[in-house]
């Protein structure tokens, strides 16, 4: 692969990355240099790469690099921050730099947008697994089958652990549904 | 599920249970049923149901920060200070065969597919005629040897060695070079040597491809 159809690739590919590792780190430093380091992983082993599942091998590149990182005991030091990168802060603040998009609407619109809200803070609370099908079905809309084919496990695997996560999701949101009724 | 409400009769844990599936259109079609009726009859599942349907909708809409250009930045510069070895048409060749999947490559590789193909059958019919051409060779050395010891076996004294044959391998004709006949060459001899001459005239005169690997020794 030449330097140039490379680079096509990662500005193609780049902003995915960098959402799901954001997602899945839930800090913008650490999601900056895994999906640099995703990207020069992928260089490295550029005669693997395939135009058909260059998605595929790019994010499960990227997974397992976060997992590695999430099982490290420094980076837990991230998730005990109260500083601005601290991870619900910093997706809040996230979030509310899309507030606008919603057009002003009646209370149950209002209940909706913050439950938006509530749903990024809650899927920062999903164990990684659950977390990270979420972000691929729902943030990238990838379908089940690309989804088996990144977390190399049966398609009804990644079904189950998608309904399982949106089931936590459910109760971890309850309260706040019902606060709202 | 504690905090599920308080009237958990086993429809409505059912539900809670099967609700994702529900809603994906995942279940078989009689528990699909008996959930869209139940569904249809209590208000605390059709207030689940709309729970659920609102953090679908809250998912959809998840907000996708773009990556800062640094990244772009920093991947770029570490490729191009680690670049490609090798001349550039070998890596050209290489992804060709590889990576690239639009059209422009789609024909180049369906191209060179062809040349190849071409080649191969190119050789495959080169290497047939030469082998025909060794037969042919085979067969007429054969065919004249076989004279020679009916001639010698007649009693027969030929002092002038037979007629030079070969096979023309431009042509896959077989010709002959007859040495300038002695003038004390004997009328036997003459005779002999036209019974050649004739005999390969006969040869010459078959169409091209005659002689091929077909041709039966014994009927010489």
């Amino acid at each position: 692969m030449t330097e140039d159809k490379f680079l096509e690739l990662v500005h193609k590919h780049k902003a995915q990355i960098y959402q799901h590792t954001l997602y899945l780190l839930r800090n913008r430093e650490d999601a900056e240099d895994i999906t640099q380091e995703t990207f020069i992983t992928a260089w490295k082993h550029r005669n693997k790469l395939r135009p058909k599942t260059v998605r595929s091998w790019l994010l499960k590149c990227a997974q397992n690099l976060c997992f590695n990182l999430l099982k490290r005991d420094k980076f837990q030091v991230h998730l005990t921050g109260g500083d601005d990168t601290d991870p619900e802060t910093e997706l809040e603040t996230l979030m509310h730099t899309h507030a606008g998009r919603s057009n002003p609407s009646p209370d149950e619109i209002v209940i909706q947008q913050e439950l938006k809200d509530s749903v990024q803070c809650a899927i920062q609370k999903l164990p990684p697994d659950m977390r990270s099908v979420i972000i691929m079905r729902e943030l990238n809309g990838m379908s089940f089958k690309e989804i088996a084919e990144v977390l190399e496990q049966p398609e009804g695997t990644v079904k189950s652990t998608a309904f399982r996560a949106r089931k936590r999701l459910r109760e971890l949101l309850r309260p706040y549904w019902r606060n709202n009724e | 599920m504690k905090d599920f409400p308080l009237h958990q009769d086993s429809s409505c844990m059912g539900v809670q249970d099967n609700l994702e599936t529900y809603l994906a259109d995942e279940l078989d079609a009689d528990l699909h049923a008996r959930i869209k009726t139940h569904v249809a009859s209590c208000s605390m599942c059709q207030d689940e149901v709309r729970f659920a349907q609102a953090i679908s909708g809250a998912l959809h809409e998840l907000p996708k920060p773009e990556p800062a250009p640094a990244i772009f930045n920093a991947v770029e510069a570490y490729v191009r200070a680690h670049p490609n070895k090798g001349p550039k048409w070998l890596n050209w060749i290489f992804q060709l065969f590889t990576f690239s999947d639009d059209l422009t490559s789609m024909l180049a590789r369906a191209g060179a597919v062809a040349c190849l193909i071409g080649v191969v059958l190119f050789g495959t019919y080169q290497y047939q005629q030469h082998l025909k051409v060794q037969q042919a060779s085979r067969d007429l050395a054969y065919a004249l040897s076989k004279l020679n010891y009916a001639v010698e076996r007649t009693g027969t004294i030929v002092n002038e060695k037979l007629p030079d044959v070969r096979i023309d391998e431009v042509s896959s004709r077989p010709f002959v070079q007859i040495e300038t006949a002695s003038r004390h060459v004997s009328k036997q001899k003459r005779n002999i040597s036209s019974a050649i001459h004739r005999s390969l005239d006969s040869l010459d005169r078959l169409p091209h491809g005659t002689l091929d690997t077909k041709t039966d020794q014994r009927s010489y």
